[in-house]
């Protein structure tokens, strides 16, 4: 045993090391400036100036955060919740039909793949008021949206979340389609035989089965939404007005326009807490198997 | 005697020739073998010129190594780049309200253009604009490869068949923009109405129009003062003439609104004339034209001129090698060149030269006009501060979300709060 | 009969369901596609064109002109770069992960867990100002380096998975034969855990691949990756829908070959861990 125990560190050891070099430094540093006032381009970094948790503080009052915070989280409750429940929908239909993975799968399995620019871009472009597909069929559909779907400050944030939806349910899908094809069969010919008909089957067996798949695709979204900017940036780059601006698009903003990174740094490791907090969370509250 | 003439023309002949080519070797290219690094944004002027830096080579034997980038890469980049000190850039594309923030980063060249051997005579260039894009503090940062203004483009067919005047006021220019929303069947104007520059720079020629100005005499902000109001309120105003979605409208789609022929105005940055004259990308090439910016009590309109500028860490051989590239690429012969393919020159010499008093090119008289209402909107190293809080409240304004005057009151708020820390 | 019917009815509408399904999902690809040959003006016409003559001139212009094919050999060079770092040097540490339990181990999986979530600023301007100073600015390495930081979290994440799905028992039998602990590694986990490892590759190629914001400040002229180009068809002098579409097609194209050929590998490796837990 003892002889294994040498043998495991010294195969991972270079991966350690690695990743904590890579890592750990700029973490730390990014912890070390959110205690600082510094500004990028007037402060040289020589010259930063310790106040503590004067960043937080001046994070915490500002309005800004705190409208960053409330679109990230509608972002997060509406954009998890309709991918869970139409990519659950979508895995029980390939399952039923199909018993396992084929061209579908595959096929429904490309917006996930795509490079986030480009999504962000192709739906800036299908958005577009005067020569986008979607505007042009809600028209035809009798809604007509003051200033477009981006441009209207109750829609722009769900115009981004749609693009969201568009391209993460089928991950959702497929995610929970393979949990589904890895259930064991005997509780369900169990029920089958007592009678229970397929909604029963489905809360009382089927959701709770697949509990620990369902809690990694929460939080591979969770973090995934969290950190979301590619399409911010392109769609709308926050607006009208702050709209659609999320935590981590002030993040940038703060970082890399104004760079102020004393107050940014703070901005991430905020980020950052949220993320690891909402993560223990979920964890905590829907997976009970044994890590 | 026919015979020793022309022997000795040709000794002559040679003897010049020799002479030229030592001189040449010995003076005129002292910093043969120099090289320096460029690093600019790809748009259709600059990669012409950058197809011609052989003959740049071949005339001073420096050789430029060319870093071509999307502007957000470039931006993010060349800051890092100055701020940290890397030096790897050594003349770079940069734009004047850029100028504060950078200053101690630039290589002022003030030395170089009074120098009788390698200056160059600024009389070439309007003296506002010049001194507006290119000074700061008193000294020169760089010179203009390109104008880069913002020009209201404008329909002349439209002009023509509803038999408009082009407006010298704003109050006329509303007055056109709902008689051709009325009566033709295209959309008065287009307006930039996206959150970031976009709508920063559309509210400019109105704002400065009115009579606002950004700061009082004590560098106090002055946003939500009767003019600036004024001016918001026309600019929401215009916004009802405008195809659905002007939020959404950055330089594109705001300028594409107009390229497809389905408004009639709209504010376009000169370096979209290579667009404008293209047929895969504009249906209305023949008949658009830009005009002077109207005025109100006031006037004024932004300019994004792009300049060149020199990294103050380098060595004295490179700048001077560097100064010699800026020299040559905002010069009459490629400057020349540029215009041809759309370009908007910043050198009088090149804008009233005959080869482009043509149809072609009639849009250089609006660009002439222009010139001495310039202005940067500001230099002062918080302008990205400032310029993203007030796009904030512009566009929500443009929205309906807030009135004009409440979107200026925050506005103002949070530019007091900003210049409070910096120390103003 | 009649019960036949019905199966048949119900099998009918769910076919039909699945077919709408995907048809929403491709659709805004699809869209992609048909504006990328088409230009600029008929893509700008509303109600959109269905009968165009398609010409390929974005194409030939984002090849001829723009030299994406340079991009694309940039973007495989990074992309191989990360995923052999991430490689090897995540599979043995995954190795670890499955088959030890110290204490310290958690709270090495958060930091893996860290670097994957890890915002790009935090680490794109010490990587630049590092790289400046050793004059390796510019160079695929900075942005391989970059890329690995989260390929390498991916790897050990999935890896993981795979070696606890492996029976310590198969090791164990070769260990008594004789294997030494790299032995068997090699000999025998490593070639059971073959579809892991391509699952893994095709990941973190993928996700190398589809990197704009390191690539943004990380790349210049000569290592210029894939996105950052197609980023640069929407500039503020000009707007090129057609070639971005183009060039967004030639993006997705690989992605689309590794779902239709390596799709068995991608969803186990989607769900490794996932599903066994």
């Amino acid at each position: 045993m003892k002889q294994n125990n040498k043998f495991y560190a010294l195969i991972s050891l270079p991966g350690i090391i690695y990743l904590l070099s890579i890592v750990l430094f700029p973490i730390i540093f990014t912890v070390y400036l959110s205690f600082h006032k510094y500004n990028f381009i007037e402060t040289p970094l020589s010259n930063i100036r310790w106040i503590g948790l004067g960043n937080y503080i001046t994070i915490f009052k500002d309005t800004t955060f705190w409208n960053s915070a409330l679109n990230t989280g509608i972002y997060l409750v509406v954009g998890v919740v309709v991918e869970l429940a139409i990519g659950l929908g979508i895995a029980l239909l390939i399952f039923r039909l199909f018993k396992n993975q084929n061209i579908v799968t595959s096929l429904i399995l490309l917006p996930s793949m795509m490079a986030p620019i480009v999504i962000g871009l192709v739906f800036r472009f299908m958005f577009n008021p005067q020569f986008g597909v979607f505007d042009f069929l809600l028209s035809k559909m009798g809604i007509v949206i003051e200033n477009s779907v981006l441009g209207n400050r109750s829609t722009a944030l769900l115009g981004i979340i749609f693009a969201d939806i568009w391209q993460w349910t089928p991950f959702i899908a497929i995610i929970i389609l393979s949990g589904l094809i890895a259930l064991p069969h005997e509780p369900f010919e169990a029920a089958r035989i007592d009678g229970a008909n397929g909604f029963e089957i489905l809360t009382n067996i089927t959701l709770p089965l697949l509990r620990p798949v369902l809690t990694v695709a929460i939080l591979i979204r969770m973090a995934d939404i969290v950190r979301e900017f590619d399409k911010i940036f392109v769609m709308t780059y926050g607006g009208p007005g702050a709209a659609s601006e999320v935590l981590n698009f002030t993040a940038y903003r703060i970082n890399y326009i104004n760079f102020d990174m004393g107050v940014g740094s703070a901005y991430v490791v905020v980020i950052f807490a949220i993320v690891i907090l909402l993560s223990v969370a979920v964890f905590k509250t829907f997976y009970v198997n044994e890590f | 005697m026919k015979k020793t003439l022309r022997i000795s023309l040709l000794t002559v002949a040679l003897m010049v020739f020799l002479v030229g080519w030592g001189v040449q070797a010995a003076d005129d290219k002292p910093l043969k073998g120099v090289t320096i690094t460029f690093a600019v944004q790809s748009m259709p002027t600059m990669t012409k010129a950058i197809a011609m830096l052989p003959q740049f080579t071949e005339e001073t034997g420096i050789n430029v190594k060319v870093d071509l980038m999307p502007y957000d890469s470039l931006v993010q980049k060349i800051t890092i780049d100055l701020t940290t000190g890397t030096k790897q850039y050594d003349v770079f594309w940069m734009e004047p309200t850029w100028l504060g923030r950078f200053k101690n980063d630039f290589e002022p060249i003030d030395r170089f253009i009074n120098d009788p051997k390698i200056g160059i005579d600024l009389k070439d260039f309007d003296p506002v604009f010049f001194e507006q894009t290119q000074e700061y503090d008193g000294k020169i940062y760089g010179l203009p490869f390109d104008a880069c203004l913002l020009l209201l483009a404008y329909r002349e067919d439209v002009y023509e068949e509803l038999g408009l005047k082009v407006p010298e006021t704003w109050e006329e220019y509303l007055e056109n923009v709902k008689i051709i929303d009325a009566k033709s069947n295209v959309r008065g104007v287009s307006l930039m109405g996206k959150r970031g520059q976009p709508v920063f720079y559309e509210f400019l020629p109105y704002f400065w129009g009115f009579g606002g100005e950004f700061f009082d005499d004590n560098m106090k902000p002055a946003l939500n003062t009767p003019e600036g109001v004024k001016a918001l309120e026309y600019m929401v105003e215009l916004s009802k003439y405008a195809p659905a979605g002007v939020p959404t409208f950055g330089w594109e789609e705001s300028a594409t609104e107009f390229l497809q022929g389905r408004a009639a105005h709209a504010f376009i940055f000169s370096d979209w004339v290579p667009a404008l004259k293209d047929p895969a990308s504009c249906t209305v090439t023949k008949t658009w034209n830009f005009m002077k910016t109207p005025k109100g009590p006031s006037e004024g309109s932004p300019v994004g001129t792009i300049n060149i500028g020199i990294n103050k860490d380098i060595s004295e051989e490179k700048k001077q090698a560097a100064y010699l590239l800026l020299k040559w690429i905002t010069g009459y012969e490629v400057q020349k060149e540029l215009a041809v393919i759309g370009g908007a020159p910043s050198r009088l010499s090149v804008l009233n030269d005959p080869a482009f008093a043509t149809e072609e090119f009639r849009y250089f008289k609006a660009i002439k006009e222009t010139f001495p209402i310039e202005k940067v909107p500001m230099k002062i190293p918080e302008f990205f501060k400032l310029n993203e809080a007030l796009s904030v409240q512009l566009s929500s304004a443009l929205s309906g979300e807030k009135t004009p005057k409440k979107a200026l009151d925050d506005a103002q708020k949070s530019w007091e709060e900003i210049m409070k820390e910096a120390g103003y | 009969m009649d019960y036949r019917r019905r199966k048949a009815i119900q099998k009918f509408l769910q076919v039909s369901v699945i077919a709408i399904v995907l048809l929403v999902f491709l659709f805004p690809i699809i869209w992609t596609f048909i504006t990328s040959i088409k230009d600029n003006v008929t893509a700008w016409s509303m109600p959109p064109k269905i009968f165009f003559s398609p010409s390929i001139s974005n194409y030939v212009e984002i090849f001829k002109e723009r030299g994406l094919h340079h991009n694309i050999k940039n973007s495989i060079i990074v992309a191989l770069g990360a995923t052999a770092i991430s490689l090897v040097l995540g599979t043995p540490l995954a190795y670890m992960f499955a088959r030890t339990r110290y204490r310290f181990n958690n709270f090495l999986f958060i930091f893996v867990f860290a670097s994957y979530i890890l915002p790009p600023i935090v680490l794109s301007i010490p990587l630049y100002v590092a790289a400046a100073r050793v004059g390796l600015l510019n160079t695929y390495l900075v942005v391989i380096l970059a890329h690995s930081s989260f390929c390498m979290a991916f790897t050990v994440w999935m890896l993981r998975g795979f070696f606890e799905e492996i029976p310590v028992e198969i090791e164990e039998c070769a260990m008594v034969d004789g294997c030494s602990n790299l032995m068997t590694l090699f000999k025998v986990t490593l070639p059971i855990a073959t579809p892991g490892l391509v699952a893994t590759v095709i990941f973190c190629i993928i996700l190398s691949w589809n990197d704009f914001m390191y690539a943004l400040v990380l790349t210049g002229m000569d290592t210029r990756t894939l996105p950052v180009a197609v980023g640069q068809f929407l500039t503020p002098h000009g707007m090129f829908w057609g070639q971005m579409c183009a060039a967004g097609v030639i993006a997705t194209a690989p992605v689309l070959v590794f779902s239709l050929f390596f799709q068995r590998y991608l969803i186990r490796g989607m769900t490794a861990g996932a599903v066994k837990g």
